[in-house]
């Protein structure tokens, strides 16, 4: 069926279109060349709303162990945000650690068509499927956590060749069925498991003796040799403690030019000046981050107010654990693999910590010149629940909205920041670069993120408002594929998502050495941890985006 | 989807979920395990559906099953031992219906539930405690019936040695060890503190106190003398990664899940200085899976109920024990093992493995297939971190829970 949109005002900065009002086609969940000579069976006459295509989150803690820990560990939030649909669209509930269904119709109604499971462990994949499975309306796609297992740990201390780890890592990524790597607190995790709280960049860790910087640089070469699409996702050594902003330069000049994402990199830019030993480290990493076009970042801003935080950081969240807001956490060490702490937080923006957080992720938002590069993210719900992306879109759009709330901000943390000197505000055009282009290109989803012919009918019509929160809190309508899956901020239909992975080739000479590891260690046998296609999404499998091949360009 | 597997794949019948089990053809073997013969010896054959007693088509039961889902104002759907599918099959009715939904095992699952929720829990799972562990301590009575192959492939002396060094030792903590268990464990040095384990509680804080250095003054505690209790504090702090297992169904004294609360008290402690996490052995019939599957759908771990388009939990009064006696329907749900409902005063639908003797015949009986055995499917190990696909193993023309509730749910919407 033929669908024609007329009078959009088109934001698909990938195209270069920067708010043309033109008419889009759709025929069979695509967006299609006007069709000449064509009858549309369906107009839909836009009236000169805004259109991009579906919001990409490339970064969201929505689906696994963690996560679902954290909605039993949290109840409260389940209690105090009951949410029962209409039309039998599955009651389920939850602010910051939404059940799966809620997950899907939120970020559907917000505009957002695909998220990526930033932290799966791949002794954890099976599951974390199983739940994406159940999250409707939105594409989902998951990076698997590698770098504090031990087999990758005991191939880098055995000196194993970079090809051997790519081998090893590719077929990790194929197991799990994954869309790219990430590694958090580099064999930190795994030192915590031998009784170590902390491990810097270039301190050699327990046992295996690799430092940090050698796990980092072996996974970034293999992500970059296997032609993975997405650069290696890193959360860093040091979370969340002053004087992480070193750790974060050295880490951007340690990449040597090799592609690497900084994840959350607000987490990771605190230096130790001032009375408090606490300051905002956000110009320098910025300086950094626009000096350095092989790293982008993703912010991991903060919101006022109660959140729980979920992490395979099981070295950072046990320090942690004695801020916990209920007083409650939870702490696991997970299969020879991985771990994950979940800890409840509220950020209060009377307390001089998170008021300067706050501020020195919207300074890294401002300051990071490329839109390309710099990624909106709330690390939901470790800074924030997603719902408030909106928020931050407009804080970003609306220098007096941002003044104003500074304003009511800690005082001595007023001082600290340099945010009131910042006059930058973003444009639709940089937003839609922000949270759709972006994300899209720098995940590898081709399909995606633009409105060119090809592309998913993933289409997002807005009232162009002053008030952007508004705008972006409640789209007029959304579509799925080419189907109307929300209008006025509701959701009105349920649709099943995909799930997006990659399949890195592999020498599988590998095999046998996992094969005696999985034996001997895990207990298990490779094959019982291997996902199948047929075993994603209920049988539907995955939708296969290309690596790169020797011959292409990153 | 039904692959048919090219390897060797999980048996579903405890939450170890033992992948190195069947063979290969119809030659299944159970590597000496008692549960999984059990589980072996269901038929494939279930005599069909049944209407009071009475052979029917699959469909016609599915239509009688929806009219008395649809006259009931208060169902109740319990046991749930199936795989997620069927899980999720569950879930869905429960919400078409209005229903109350928890699983057979609940009370022990809940004993470690309720604590976490409170307080949270520092856990390891069985491969951490396969390579890493040190020191196994094993609380209360030895949980070997229940989970038959434990010792034998997660801790014993012919594995490989942990990772980073160390021996292994075990500490039988309330009660001695079956001697299958000491067979098991080979040459692995054992101690056994015998001690009234209805007082574990207090065992647990005395331990605490003496790990953290606090002031202790006791003479003995549940039968253990302070001298003992003093050696036992040191041991669990001398371990360099130390697990503490235990299988919280058995924990059937007054206030189990204090004695679990206490337990968490004790780990934390040690983690102060040192490495130590929680076992806890769960999850037959899928447990684990039911909690992972009804949190993330719902944000709650069972005991649920749907209520006039709004969702509500309460640990207590949702429990399938208590709410038999308000129900006035049940739809009973053990696809792994031949368990009859429990004495219920209003009719019955009967989802079971074939060849479940009843007490009197069920409403409904429809005989559904094993997962695992009969069909694919999938299901959470005790540690609910790792979920292991089932493959279909034989024969059968059984139908799926996930297909029958289904069937029910689509009666129902029209
Ligand atoms: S121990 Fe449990 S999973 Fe293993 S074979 Fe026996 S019943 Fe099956
Ligand atoms: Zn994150």
């Amino acid at each position: 069926m033929l669908t024609r949109f007329t009078d959009a005002k088109v934001f698909d900065p990938l195209h270069g279109e920067v708010g043309q009002r033109r008419d889009l086609w759709v025929a069979d969940g695509r967006i299609v060349a006007p069709p000449p000579g064509a009858a549309a069976a369906e107009t839909i006459d836009l009236g000169g709303a805004v259109v991009m295509a579906g919001a990409i989150d490339l970064h969201s803690h929505i689906a696994g162990g963690k996560v679902n820990l954290a909605r039993l560990l949290f109840a409260e939030d389940h209690e105090h945000h009951p949410s029962c649909e209409p039309h039998g669209f599955r009651c389920g509930g939850g602010l910051v650690t939404p059940s799966t269904f809620t997950t899907g119709y939120r970020y559907a109604e917000m505009g957002y068509t695909v998220v990526v499971e930033p932290a799966m462990l791949a002794s954890n994949a099976r599951h974390a499927h199983l739940e994406m499975a159940d999250i409707p309306n939105i594409d989902t796609a998951a990076y698997v956590v590698l770098g504090n297992d031990d087999f990758l740990l005991q191939l880098i201390a055995d000196g194993a060749p970079q090809g051997q780890i790519n081998d090893a890592i590719a077929w990790l990524v194929g197991a799990s069925q994954a869309i790219g790597v990430k590694v958090v607190n580099p064999g930190g995790i795994n030192a915590f498991k031998f009784n170590q709280r902390r491990l810097d960049l270039d301190e050699a860790g327990p046992y295996y003796g690799a430092t940090p910087r050698r796990v980092l640089s072996a996974l970034a070469q293999a992500v970059f040799e296997l032609g993975i699409p997405h650069p290696l996702h890193v959360h860093g050594c040091n979370l969340g403690v002053p004087g992480s902003v070193d750790t974060s330069l050295a880490t951007i000049a340690g990449a040597e030019g090799r592609p690497i994402h900084l994840t959350h990199l607000q987490f990771h830019a605190y230096g130790t000046e001032g009375d408090r030993k606490f300051s905002s480290g956000a110009a320098r990493l910025a300086e950094a981050v626009n000096a350095n076009p092989n790293i982008s970042v993703d912010v991991g801003q903060i919101i006022f107010g109660q959140t729980i935080t979920a992490s395979g950081d099981t070295m950072s969240q046990y320090r942690h654990s004695g801020h916990a807001k209920p007083g409650k956490w939870i702490l696991m060490d997970i299969e020879c693999d991985a771990g994950c702490g979940v800890v409840p937080f509220r950020y209060r923006d009377k307390s001089f910590v998170n008021a300067l957080q706050w501020a020195i992720g919207l300074e890294l938002l401002l300051l990071i010149e490329d839109p390309w590069r710099v990624f909106l993210t709330t690390d939901h719900p470790n800074g924030g629940p997603f719902t408030c992306y909106p928020r931050v879109i407009r804080l970003l759009m609306d220098k007096d909205f941002r003044d104003e709330q500074f304003a009511d901000l800690h005082p001595a943390a007023r001082r600290a920041s340099i945010l009131p000197s910042i006059r930058r505000e973003y444009s639709l055009a940089e937003i839609a670069v922000l949270t759709r282009a972006a994300p899209a290109r720098i995940l590898g989803l081709r399909d995606r993120g633009h409105l060119g012919p090809g592309a998913a009918a993933d289409l997002v019509v807005y009232r162009d408002q002053s008030d952007r929160e508004a705008m972006f809190q409640h789209p007029t309508a959304v579509y799925k594929d080419g189907r109307l899956i929300a209008r006025d901020g509701r959701v009105v239909a349920r649709v099943e998502g995909s799930t997006h992975v990659v399949r890195p080739a592999y020498d599988r000479g590998i095999e046998a050495r996992l094969a005696r590891h999985f034996a001997d260690r895990i207990g298990l046998r490779a094959e019982s941890f291997r996902i199948a296609e047929g075993e994603l999404r209920g049988g539907r499998g995955a939708v296969i985006h290309a690596c790169r091949t020797s011959g292409d360009s990153p | 989807m039904a692959e048919e597997p090219a390897a060797p794949v999980a048996c579903p019948f405890c939450g170890l979920a033992c992948d190195d089990f069947f063979d290969l053809g119809d030659d299944l073997d159970s590597k000496g395990c008692g549960l999984a013969a059990e589980g072996l010896a269901i038929p494939a054959e279930g005599g069909g559906p049944r209407l009071a007693g009475g052979a029917v088509a699959l469909d016609q039961a599915v239509t009688a099953a929806a009219k008395l889902l649809r006259g009931s104002a208060a169902p109740l759907i319990a046991g749930l031992g199936s795989d997620v599918d069927g899980l999720r099959a569950a879930l869905a009715l429960a919400e078409r219906v209005g229903a109350t939904v928890d699983h057979l095992a609940s009370d022990g699952l809940f004993r470690n539930l309720s604590v976490l929720r409170r307080k949270g829990m520092i856990a390891l799972t069985l491969g951490e405690l396969r390579s890493r562990c040190d020191l196994l301590v094993v609380i209360g009575a030895d949980p070997r019936p229940g989970f038959p192959r434990f010792y034998q492939r997660w801790f014993n002396a012919s594995l490989p040695a942990p990772i980073g060094g160390g021996t292994r030792r075990v500490l039988f903590l309330g009660a001695e060890p079956l001697p299958e268990t000491r067979a098991d464990l080979g040459e692995i040095p054992i101690a056994v503190v015998p001690g009234e384990i209805s007082r574990l509680a207090e065992l647990a804080l005395g331990l605490r106190s003496l790990v953290a250095g606090d002031y202790f003054s006791a003479g003995s505690i549940a039968g253990v003398s302070r001298n003992v209790l003093t050696d036992v504090a040191q041991r669990l702090g001398a371990a360099r990664f130390g697990a503490a297992a235990w299988a919280a169904e058995a924990f059937t004294f007054p206030h189990g899940d204090i004695a679990v609360s206490a337990l968490l008290d004790l780990i934390r402690a040690l983690n102060r200085t040192t490495r130590f996490g929680a076992v806890p052995l769960t999850g037959r019939d899928n447990g684990m899976g039911a909690v992972q599957v009804a949190t993330w759908q719902t944000g709650y771990p069972l005991r649920l109920a749907f209520e006039a388009g709004t969702l509500r939990h309460d640990p207590t009064h949702l429990s399938w024990r208590y709410r038999l006696a308000q129900a006035d329907l049940l739809v009973w749900l053990s696809s792994f093992r031949r368990e009859p409902p429990p004495p219920f005063d209003g009719p019955v639908i009967a989802l079971t493995a074939p060849g479940t003797a009843f007490a009197a015949p069920p409403a409904v009986c429809i005989p559904v297939g094993v997962p695992g055995l009969d069909h694919a499917g999938d299901v959470f190990r005790s540690d609910g971190v790792v979920a292991l696909r089932l493959a279909r193993r034989r024969p059968s023309t059984l139908p799926r829970a996930a297909e029958v509730l289904q069937a029910m749910n689509e009666a129902l919407a029209c």
